[in-house]
C-alpha cells in the first residue's frame, strides 16, 4: 500500500511538473512586459451601441446642419453629440427617408451618401433597374435627378443598344465642392460567359448634367477608388492609376510614376485620402504613399491599407490613422495604424485615440472603411466606420472618440 | 465596498457546511463502528481516518467561483474595484502529503477565468506550493492552507508571468472512507509587476475563490 502511495506520488509530481512546463511554454512566450493587465482592464468599457449599427457594415458619416449621418445599407442620423454623451435624446440614430422611385420611402438601399456643400446625395436601388439619384438640401425632402447617360459599350461587338451590356452606379464621390460617380458598364459581348466590367468616372455639373470625365480611356478598366481635392488640383485614383487636374472635369495623365509616386504603377491602389495638408495613397499590399515622403510599408503582412485621416493629437499636435483591411490570407484582426507617417504602430500599441484595451475589444477585430472628424484642434469627435458583418453581436459598424483640446476619451464608443 | 462584500461572501460560503448541519442532518449521519465491524463504504471514526499522520496523501479537485475583488495601481496610489470584471470561474488540482501530524505540504495547480465587460478575458494559472493544516470532528473536516509560486495569466492576448500567493481554507464533510467534500475559500494575491521602464504599469490585484472541492484520502 506505501508503495502504491509512493508511486501514485512520483506520477502525481511528474504530471504537475508536465503540465506547468507545458503551460509556462505556451504563455510565457507571449509574456508582454510593456502592457498593462489591470490598468487595461479598468479602462474598459461596456459597449452600448444601437441596435441599427450592429453586425452592420458602415461605409461613411458625416455632417449635415447639427446631425451626424451615417450610410450602412440605410442612411441614419443623430443630433451632434460627443462619445461621452448619455441622453437618449442624443445617441439614438433615426432612419432618414429618401425619395426614391417617386416615393418618399424607408424601404431602400443605400448603395452611397455625400454631402457636395449644403446638399446630400444618395445613391439607392438594389440592382440597374432600380437606382436612383437624389439629393436634399434639408435632409427631409427630396428631390430626384437623372442619372448619367450610359455610354456606348467598348465592344466592337456591340453596335448602338444595350443587348449585351448593363449600366449601374457603383459610387459617389465628394471633392471640392464637386460630385461625382462611378458608372459600370457590365458587358457580357467580351469576357466570355462571365462579361468585363467597364468603370466610368462622370461628373455632376448642376447646369448641364453628368459629363463623362474626360481623358478616361486609360482608366476604363479598372474600379474607382476615389477623388479627392487638395486645394489646387482634384485627384482621380482608379485601382490602377493615379490622376491630377485643376480642372474639376478633366485628368491630366499618369502621374503614378513621378514624384513620391513613382513606384505607384507596379501597386494596385485601395484608397486615396487628403488630410492634414497632404495626399495619401493607400494600396493592397500594405503600403502607404504621401505627396512629401518615401513611401512606406506600413503592414507588415501585406494587408490592403484603407482610408487615412488626420486627427489633432498632444504631442505632436496632430497623428494620422489609417484603416486597413484583410487580405483573406491573413485573418489576424484589422484595426488601424496611427502615429506620424514613416513610424506608424497598430493601435493597440501606441494608444494614440484609444486605450488599448478598448481598441482590442471593438475598431481592432473588422475592416476599417472610413473615418470621419468634426471638429479642430480644441475639440471634436472622430467616427470610425467599421465592417463586423454578421459575426458577433458584440460588433457594432460606427464607434465614436473625442477630442478635448488635450486628450481624447477613454475609447471607442459604439453607435 | 466590493472586497468586504465578496470577503463576506466567501467567508459565509465556508461556515455553510457548518451552520447547516442541523441536529437532523446529524441524526442521518452513519454511525461510527470499529474497524473490524466496519463495512468498506462506511464512514470511518475519526480514530479510523482523520489523524492525518505523516506518510498520508491526499489529491484534491475544486471547481468554484472567482470574484474580483480590487486592484492597487502604486504608480498613482489608486485603487480600483475591478467593476470592469464579471464573476469568473475557477479549477484547482492539488496533492498534499502529511509530513507531520494534521501538517501536509504539497502542490497546487490552478485557473481561473473573468470576463469583462468589454468582451476581453482575464485567465490567471498560478502554480505553487502549499502548506496546510487539517483538523477533524468526524464527520467533519477543516484544513487552513497558505499557497506560494507564480501565476501566468493572459489578456486581450497579451501575456504576463508574475509572482502569486494564496491563502484560505475549507470545510469538508467525509463521505466515505476515501472522499471528502466541502467548500473552500481562498483570497488569492495577484501582483502584477514590470521591469524598467515599464513599473508603472504595475498593479496588486487580489480575487477571492469560492469553491466546490472533493479530496481523495490515498
Amino acid at each position: 500500500m506505501r508503495t502504491t502511495r509512493r508511486a501514485f506520488a512520483r506520477a502525481f509530481t511528474r504530471t504537475l511538473c508536465a503540465t506547468a512546463v507545458l503551460l509556462a511554454s505556451i504563455l510565457a512566450a507571449s509574456c508582454n512586459n510593456d502592457y498593462a493587465v489591470y490598468q487595461n482592464v479598468a479602462k474598459e468599457q461596456k459597449q452600448n451601441g444601437t441596435a441599427v449599427f450592429q453586425e452592420t457594415i458602415c461605409t461613411n458619416a458625416f455632417r449635415f446642419g447639427n446631425n451626424y449621418y451615417a450610410a450602412t445599407s440605410k442612411l441614419y442620423r443623430s443630433p451632434i453629440h460627443s462619445s461621452t454623451d448619455t441622453a437618449a435624446s442624443l445617441i439614438s440614430w433615426a432612419l432618414v427617408p429618401i425619395n426614391c422611385l417617386g416615393n418618399l420611402s424607408s424601404s431602400y438601399t443605400l448603395r452611397a451618401a455625400v454631402v457636395v456643400g449644403g446638399t446630400i446625395y444618395t445613391l439607392t436601388g438594389d440592382d440597374s433597374s432600380s437606382v436612383a439619384l437624389s439629393f436634399s438640401t434639408d435632409g427631409n425632402s427630396w428631390t430626384s435627378i437623372a442619372l448619367p447617360p450610359t455610354p456606348r459599350p467598348l465592344s466592337t461587338n456591340v453596335v448602338s443598344n444595350n443587348i449585351h451590356s448593363s449600366f449601374t452606379l457603383d459610387a459617389l464621390y465628394s471633392a471640392g465642392g464637386q460630385l461625382y460617380a462611378e458608372g459600370n458598364l457590365y458587358d457580357t459581348s467580351t469576357g466570355g460567359a462571365v462579361g468585363v466590367s467597364y468603370y466610368y468616372l462622370y461628373h455632376y455639373n448642376t447646369s448641364s448634367g453628368w459629363n463623362i470625365v474626360s481623358n478616361f480611356s486609360n482608366i476604363w478598366s479598372y474600379p474607382i477608388r476615389g477623388v479627392v481635392y487638395d486645394g489646387t488640383n482634384y485627384w482621380f485614383a482608379s485601382t490602377n492609376q493615379l490622376y491630377s487636374s485643376t480642372d474639376p472635369a478633366g485628368l491630366v495623365g499618369d502621374v503614378s510614376q513621378s514624384g513620391n509616386f513613382w513606384s505607384l504603377s507596379s501597386k494596385t491602389i485601395w484608397a486615396i485620402s487628403y488630410t492634414g495638408g497632404h495626399l495619401y495613397v493607400s494600396t493592397t499590399d500594405g503600403n502607404l504613399y504621401q505627396d512629401s515622403g518615401y513611401p512606406e510599408q506600413v503592414d507588415s503582412s501585406a494587408r490592403p491599407l484603407t482610408k487615412v485621416i488626420s486627427v489633432p493629437f498632444s504631442s505632436p499636435s496632430s497623428i494620422i490613422l489609417v484603416g486597413t483591411d484583410t487580405n483573406n490570407v491573413n485573418t489576424a484582426a484589422c484595426g488601424y495604424y496611427e502615429g506620424t507617417f514613416g513610424s506608424l504602430d497598430i493601435g493597440s500599441s501606441s494608444q494614440d485615440v484609444s486605450s488599448s484595451a478598448v481598441y482590442s475589444t471593438t475598431v481592432s477585430v473588422f475592416p476599417v472603411e472610413n473615418f470621419f472628424y468634426d471638429g479642430n484642434s480644441t475639440s471634436g469627435n472622430l467616427f470610425v466606420c467599421i465592417a463586423p458583418g454578421y459575426t458577433s453581436t458584440s460588433y457594432y459598424g460606427l464607434y465614436e472618440v473625442t477630442w478635448n483640446g488635450t486628450s481624447w476619451s477613454n475609447g471607442w464608443e459604439a453607435q | 465596498m466590493k472586497p468586504f462584500g465578496a470577503a463576506a461572501i466567501a467567508a459565509a460560503l465556508l461556515f455553510i457546511p457548518i451552520s447547516a448541519l442541523s441536529a437532523e442532518d446529524q441524526q442521518t449521519l452513519p454511525a461510527m463502528s470499529p474497524v473490524a465491524d466496519a463495512p468498506a463504504d462506511a464512514v470511518p471514526s475519526a480514530a479510523q481516518s482523520s489523524p492525518f499522520l505523516p506518510g498520508e496523501q491526499t489529491i484534491g479537485l475544486a471547481v468554484g467561483l472567482q470574484i474580483p475583488t480590487f486592484a492597487y495601481f502604486p504608480s498613482y496610489a489608486t485603487y480600483n474595484n475591478l467593476s470592469n470584471l464579471y464573476l469568473g470561474g475557477s479549477f484547482s488540482f492539488s496533492y498534499q502529503y502529511f509530513v507531520e501530524r494534521g501538517l501536509a505540504i504539497g502542490g497546487n495547480i490552478a485557473g481561473a477565468f473573468n470576463y469583462t465587460i468589454g468582451g476581453n478575458t482575464v485567465f490567471t494559472a498560478p502554480l505553487g506550493f502549499t502548506t496546510s493544516y487539517w483538523w477533524s470532528a468526524m464527520p467533519l473536516e477543516f484544513s487552513v492552507l497558505a499557497e506560494a509560486g507564480g501565476y501566468l495569466s493572459r489578456y486581450a492576448d497579451d501575456g504576463m508571468l508574475g509572482l502569486f500567493a494564496k491563502a484560505g481554507g475549507g470545510a469538508y464533510w467525509r463521505i466515505a472512507p476515501s472522499w471528502s467534500v466541502g467548500l473552500q475559500a481562498y483570497f488569492w494575491f495577484v501582483p502584477e509587476l514590470h521591469v524598467d521602464p515599464y513599473t508603472s504599469l504595475d498593479a496588486l490585484a487580489g480575487y477571492v475563490e469560492t469553491s466546490v472541492g472533493a479530496v481523495y484520502h490515498l
